[in-house]
């Protein structure tokens, strides 16, 4: 379980030669999230969602507030349990580097955690595992990220975060680059693995719908703070404004068209 | 396509090549090519025209120009390699250490490297030189010290843009050490610029050699040298004008190629100049629905 | 009464030796909305590039786009360039690199009037300032004081309008106007869009791969893939009664997303629960 208190970061911002103002991004972000869960954070750009995610990346450092996992502050925990916490990035094509193979790609976690030794036998596994699971041909990891589109780079970036059996998963933006037809496409797939692999997700999105298909939790990110946590069936108990003006504007699309069943993946 | 492909493609940049290629193995092998010794002196032999003995003909105390040239490759080329290889490898690790390191140890860095670059490199080679006194290895220290703060810089920006990559903030939240993020990463991602830069880098210290030489600063006689050659030559310019040519022509030849070559190497790895060519584009406009010979994927 | 068709356009790029359009055709009613549907890759940004005339030198093409009675692709650059932001005008996809970020907003406009139209200074700032009040800002006036980093995504695609309204273009052709905004932008962006339709009756050339923005805005729908045209017509026949199998695929995923989130939304047996656009302020 993650615990989040009072998270708080500001960035020096320069307004001229003697006046420094202080950019208050985050002033007091509390929420948990228990194992098995999908919170989703929802917030428009410039609430302070990347600042979060980097924050709870390790990436960078709060000013004020503790982040714990099991107990453990967190950056003690990141260092103890290499692997475990993984991450999925909204642009995929700088999420890989682009003189890779895919194969060096999705295996470069497994070789950061094991060094040399015996491991590239039960690296051949579960790369082709993970390859299978998210629906690309084993024949695709002599290809490079430009040979790609961005769906298929996207599954290529979920496959590496979960080579290490990773228990957290942040997605940070993860299905906010790509088309509309291929994010329902990559929902569904990281619904499935979530059950399957066990993993407790956190969806950092600024779009509602996608969040709410997805995720059982919901917290509402707004200038700093969290202003409101939902649970996804609740919706109706939504209390602020902005919380209620953000589902009414949401367009939906109706069509008489009866579904066709599954079809090729993009 | 490829890096490598592309290269392949570009028949200019593999002349260039194979031509330094040349004039490299040339420089090697100069005491077995060179048909005389490049100071022995011949005064009855003095400013002859070329001929079967002697190739490009002989200076003004009689020495084979063919042969100076070829012993010249060892004092301007070799030096010149030496030259950049240390202002490149230098301006690597220093601008690796100043992109890596935080706070105290990156400034300083920075700092010492603004105060470098606001001397004009020129006047400072010179000064160094005015210190130093003149000679080949003065130059090239001189040139090493006027010229590292310009590739610190770059090397430096270079890598704050490799790490704000995603793939590198991956490998951080895997908690990678940075040394395998800059074996792995950064190091192999800015080498294609590297190589450009050595190139062209390479150019401008053999034309900072051979003008140091042409000015007296440089090698002293008898030693071969492209710069010197040409000073002794412009001494009989309106006698024996062909005095000029060998060590003109060849540090033009040399330096043409490097800059072709550094031209085709930024060009190979930046995919985005790429241009079909009048007979591609003909073909292209004449594919009918069924024949498709690109592919349809377009990436954007 | 046709006010733009497209016959036969093949686009080609000579960088990367592609095909990207291949024998689009289709037209534009006047007064009406087209919309183009399609994923990224499809084609749709090259096309109406084309028709604007703007792309780089390493795009060409060949075919017919008529305008105004004759095929505008045979034109020199100076009459593409009085089509251009006056008769067609176009409203970019990423409203933060479509402004000058040195510059405030209000000069920007003035400067546009200015070039464009023509007009003296004094008049293109009553035009500017009356065009920001027309699009229901809050505070009209601080728009048009502030700097293009100071306003939210949705504010500048709403500027961009602006600038369009006053230039009275034959038409306005909207690159995925809503793609970078979350939800209560985009809602402002999609009324904005229809009151434009109904305040101007200016033609609307609307690109995007969501589909809801397209069924809302648009009359008749075309359907792009890797630069073919794979269905056009109503936006009632082509989202009821898909025939293409893509377009089926496109339907059918669109209404998975937006059936879930319906149903998550109902799911606490709640009626009340207005959705799809309503103002905020019934609630």
């Amino acid at each position: 379980m993650i615990t989040v208190e009072s998270l708080q970061k500001s960035y020096k911002a320069d307004r001229g030669l003697r006046n420094h103002t202080q950019n208050h991004v985050l002033t007091g972000v509390s929420f948990h999230l228990n194992d098995g869960d999908c919170l989703g954070i929802v917030g428009e750009s410039g609430s302070g969602k990347s600042t979060l995610s980097r924050i709870l990346l390790g990436l960078e450092t709060s000013d004020g507030g503790t982040i714990r996992i099991d107990g453990v502050p967190h950056k003690k925990w990141l260092k103890q349990n290499k692997g475990k916490f993984s991450v999925v990035f909204q642009d995929y094509r700088t999420s890989v580097n682009p003189n890779w193979t895919l194969r060096q790609i999705i295996e470069e976690p497994l070789y950061m955690l094991r060094s040399g030794k015996n491991a590239h036998a039960d690296h051949e596994a579960i790369i082709a595992e993970l390859m299978e699971r998210v629906e690309l041909p084993l024949d695709y990891l002599k290809k490079y990220p430009h040979e790609l589109s961005g769906g298929q780079l996207q599954r290529v970036c979920i496959a590496r975060a979960l080579t290490t059996r990773p228990r957290y998963l942040v997605l940070d933006e993860a299905i906010s680059s790509l088309d509309v037809s291929v994010q329902s496409q990559i929902l569904s797939l990281l619904k499935e693995l979530q059950r399957e692999f066990q993993l407790t997700y956190l969806f950092i999105a600024h779009d509602l719908q996608a969040v709410a298909y997805l995720c059982n939790r919901l917290a509402f990110l707004r200038d700093g703070v969290i202003i409101e946590e939902l649970d996804c069936n609740h919706f109706m108990c939504a209390q602020s404004e902005y919380v209620k003006s953000l589902v009414s504007s949401i367009l939906p699309f109706q069509s008489r068209f009866n579904r066709t069943s599954g079809h090729n993946v993009t | 396509m490829s890096f490598f492909k592309r290269l392949q493609q570009d028949k200019l940049g593999i002349t260039c090549l194979l031509f330094l290629g040349v004039v490299s193995l040339a420089g090697i092998f100069a005491p077995l090519i060179a048909p005389h010794d490049p100071t022995l002196l011949q005064v009855d032999m003095k400013l002859a025209m070329p001929s079967a003995e002697y190739p490009l003909g002989t200076d003004h105390l009689g020495r084979c120009l063919f042969s100076r040239v070829l012993f010249g490759i060892r004092t301007t080329f070799f030096y010149a390699l030496l030259a950049m290889g240390v202002t490149i490898f230098s301006g690597v690790a220093f601008g690796i250490l100043a992109g890596y390191s935080n706070g105290r140890v990156r400034e300083v860095i920075l700092r010492f490297c603004d105060a470098m670059l606001s001397f004009p490199s020129e006047v400072m080679i010179l000064a160094i030189i005015g210190i130093l006194g003149p000679g080949i290895m003065n130059i090239v220290i001189a040139n090493i010290l006027s010229k590292w703060a310009w590739y610190t810089r770059m090397i430096y920006s270079s890598v704050q843009q490799y790490r704000s990559k995603n793939y590198v903030k991956f490998a951080q939240v895997h908690q990678a050490s940075p040394i395998y993020i800059m074996r792995k990463h950064i190091v192999p991602g800015i080498s294609g610029e590297v190589t450009t830069h050595s190139t062209l880098e390479m150019g401008w210290v053999i034309l900072s050699i051979s003008s140091l030489s042409f000015l007296g600063l440089g090698v002293q006689p008898p030693a071969p040298e492209w710069g010197m050659m040409l000073n002794e030559a412009k001494n009989v310019l309106f006698t024996h004008p062909w005095q000029m040519i060998p060590a003109g022509i060849t540090i033009l030849l040399v330096i043409v190629a490097l800059n072709f070559l550094g031209d085709s190497l930024q060009q190979a790895m930046n995919s985005k100049s790429y241009m079909a060519s009048p007979k591609q584009q003909r073909k292209l406009f004449r594919l009918g629905e069924g024949r498709k010979m690109v592919s349809d994927h377009t990436d954007r | 009464m046709t006010i733009l068709t497209v016959k036969h356009l093949n686009i080609v790029d000579l960088k990367t030796q592609r095909r990207i359009v291949k024998d689009a055709s289709f037209s534009v009613q006047k007064n009406s909305c087209l919309g183009i549907v399609g994923e990224s890759g499809s084609g749709k940004t090259m096309t109406v590039r084309e028709i604007l005339g703007v792309n780089p030198r390493w795009i060409q093409s060949e075919g017919e786009i008529i305008f105004e009675g004759r095929n505008i692709l045979k034109d020199n650059e100076k009459q593409r360039r009085s089509i251009r932001g006056q008769k067609i005008n176009m409203i970019l996809q990423d409203a933060m690199t479509a402004f000058n970020p040195i510059e405030k907003m209000g000069v920007q406009m003035k400067q546009t009037f200015m070039q464009v139209l023509g007009v003296s200074r004094r008049e293109a700032e009553r035009l500017s300032l009356e065009s920001l009040k027309k699009l229901n800002f809050s505070d009209s006036l601080a728009v048009y004081k502030s700097y293009p980093h100071e306003l939210s995504g949705g504010m500048l695609q709403r500027c961009m309008i602006a600038i369009a309204l006053v230039l009275k273009p034959d038409i306005i052709i909207a690159d995925e106007p809503t793609t970078a905004l979350d939800s209560i932008n985009q809602l402002e962006v999609v009324n904005q869009f229809q009151s434009l339709k109904e305040m101007t009756g200016t033609t609307l050339i609307l690109i995007s791969h969501d589909l809801g923005v397209v069924q809302r805005l648009a009359d008749s729908v075309i359907v792009m893939k890797d630069g073919e045209v794979l269905e056009q017509g109503s936006v009632t026949d082509v989202f009821n009664e898909p025939k293409h199998a893509y377009t089926q695929y496109l339907v059918s995923t669109r209404q998975q997303l937006s059936d879930s989130f319906m149903n998550t939304l109902h799911s606490g047996g709640n009626k009340e629960y207005d959705y799809g656009g309503e103002s905020p302020e019934k609630l």
